[in-house]
């Protein structure tokens, strides 16, 4: 090696040397920056598709990955402005990309956005008519977090519609319909998954069936409540003054006859207030039990 | 000596023995080499991008792998068409070769078959990796072999284009033609759904109709997204395709061969 290509190699480690420190600090002063004021745009997915040369799903997919590693680096300002265009953008891009309605879902629920999660997840939805995960996704944010339980029936009978053997679709449908106040289209749908699983003996078949004994024995009391609570106000509204007994409301014709509880036993009554109430407790609690 | 009778039979033998050199002379040159190397890497390195996707690590693959696939042969069919016929005159090898019992269109051919051939050396190198990354995560599907022979249609024709440019005109330019086709055929799509919807006189959106069908799309020989989302080609597509295909690089090899003829070598 001569004298000449050893000073190149110095040269050239000299200056390479001399490049790392202010790398260094080239990033340090950059990250001084206000979040917000680094860049954030996305074009348009009409521009993005020319420019991608047909590789739109290639796109989506680099557009999707640089969205999960940069979230957390923005202000929620920033991201209520781009959140939804990014993802709408990934989608249009590619309309079957079932993560990225996941993660946008996701991202979107972090933030609270509801109606950005529903617009996305309609998107998804209507993109491929026989996939039922986006809609089944946005179900569940509505039910468990938005408690939008008119919305999660929406999405749950459509994701039961597109994929009827699940049999976690029927149990949410019935659990939505439950929390919605409806509980007589609840129990139908319990009362379907308790017969679809009467006999089997595997883990899934107890689980179901489990949860819908125990669903059907508490709507039962709920349908027995409502029903009389209802008589009772009608018989107040006629007579001026609550039923002295439940019995005055069968024998006046405002109750065909009187129920009793799931375990056999007679509701009770207060004629001095007109408040029914059930002496059996209620099966189910925990945080979703108060319903 | 007695003149030599140019048979079916010896034509096919010229032909070949053009196609050979021609692939010969491809393999030898570094951007070949180049480019199936940046194109392995990255077909390697869409692995840890799809670890970088959470749950979409098939997905990524496949499309990365399908694209770098498409991008990088694209290039290499750019890089080597552009210089086919031009190097041979510049280097005055042609008139060697030309002196021969040998038309000039079974030089065209000959060039032409050689540079399908290299191409398809590439491509099923970097389909076996494709493959290969593929297995490794328990997610290879025999229909990256369908995307890929549709990738090769489009090669086809894009080699057809740059072997045209350059048996009229010089590499710089030939190299700026072929891309300008490329990017054309890839855009042209953009027309009827993008374009079209902008403008309001009937006139102008049928003239833009009849603008994309006369212009090549080459998107439609890209079933990449199909294959990613298991969805299958229409019945009757890919015949369609295959014969969208040769009746393109016939046309392109007629043109090419009737330029050449015309040219004065000498």
């Amino acid at each position: 090696m001569t004298v000449r290509t050893l000073a190149g190699v110095l040269v050239i480690v000299l200056l390479l040397a001399a490049v790392v420190p202010l790398h260094q600090q080239m990033a340090a002063l950059h990250d001084t920056y206000p979040s917000e004021f680094r860049s954030y745009y996305i074009p348009s997915s009409a521009y993005l598709k020319v420019a991608c040369l047909g590789q739109d799903n290639f796109a989506a997919d680099l557009i999707f990955i640089w969205s999960i590693q940069y979230f957390d680096r923005y202000k929620q300002s920033v991201r209520d402005t781009y959140l939804l265009h990014t993802y709408d953008v990934i989608t249009d891009l590619d309309p079957r990309f079932y993560e990225a309605y996941i993660m946008g879902n996701l991202f979107l629920s972090l933030d609270k956005k509801w109606d950005m999660l529903y617009s996305l997840s309609d998107k998804g939805i209507a993109a491929d008519p026989k996939d039922w995960l986006v809609a089944w996704d946005a179900g569940t944010y509505a039910f468990f977090q938005a408690h939008d339980y008119a919305k999660a029936l929406q999405y749950f009978h459509i994701a039961y519609a597109r994929n009827p053997n699940r049999p976690i679709l029927k149990d949410m449908l019935a659990n939505a319909y439950k929390y919605e106040g409806d509980y007589e289209s609840s129990l139908h749908y319990w009362q379907s998954i308790a017969q679809e699983y009467a006999g089997q003996e595997d883990h899934q078949a107890s689980y179901f069936r489990f949860a819908a004994e125990r669903n059907i024995f508490d709507l039962t009391i709920k349908i027995d409540l409502r029903n009389l609570t209802s008589a009772v106000a009608m018989y107040r509204q006629a007579k001026g003054a609550p039923p002295p007994t439940l019995r005055a409301l069968v024998s006046s014709g405002y109750l065909k006859s009187l129920p009793v509880d799931p375990e056999g036993k007679p509701y009770l009554y207060d004629p001095k207030t007109g408040t029914v109430t059930c002496q059996t407790p209620f099966k189910f609690r925990g945080k979703f039990g108060q319903w | 000596m007695s003149p030599v009778v140019i048979t079916p039979r010896l034509t096919l033998v010229q032909v070949y023995a053009i196609a050979k050199n021609t692939f010969k002379e491809a393999v030898r040159s570094r951007i070949f080499y180049i480019l199936l190397a940046f194109a392995l890497c990255l077909l390697l390195f869409s692995f840890i991008m799809g670890l970088l996707a959470i749950g979409s690590l098939r997905r990524v693959i496949l499309d990365m792998g399908l694209a770098t696939i498409a991008y990088f042969s694209a290039a290499t069919a750019i890089f080597i068409g552009i210089g086919l016929i031009y190097k041979e005159v510049e280097r005055k090898t042609i008139y060697n070769v030309l002196s021969k019992p040998l038309s000039r269109s079974s030089f065209i051919l000959g060039r032409y078959l050689g540079i399908m051939s290299v191409l398809l050396v590439n491509l099923v190198a970097m389909t076996l990796v494709l493959a290969g990354v593929l297995a490794s995560v328990g997610a290879f599907t025999p229909r990256i072999f369908s995307a890929v022979g549709y990738i090769y249609l489009e090669l086809m024709i894009l080699s057809a284009v740059a072997l045209f440019f350059s048996s009229v005109s010089s590499p710089v330019v030939s190299a700026i033609c072929t891309v300008a086709f490329y990017l054309i055929g890839h855009t042209s799509s953009s027309i009827p759904s993008f374009l079209v919807p902008l403008v309001q006189s009937a006139f102008a959106k049928r003239a833009l109709l009849l603008l994309y069908h006369l212009l090549p799309d080459l998107n439609l020989l890209d079933i990449n997204n199909l294959v990613v989302h298991n969805i299958a080609t229409a019945p009757g597509f890919a015949v369609r395709g295959v014969t969208y295909t040769l009746l393109m690089v016939a046309v392109l090899l007629l043109a090419s061969s009737l330029c050449f003829k015309r040219r004065d070598l000498v």
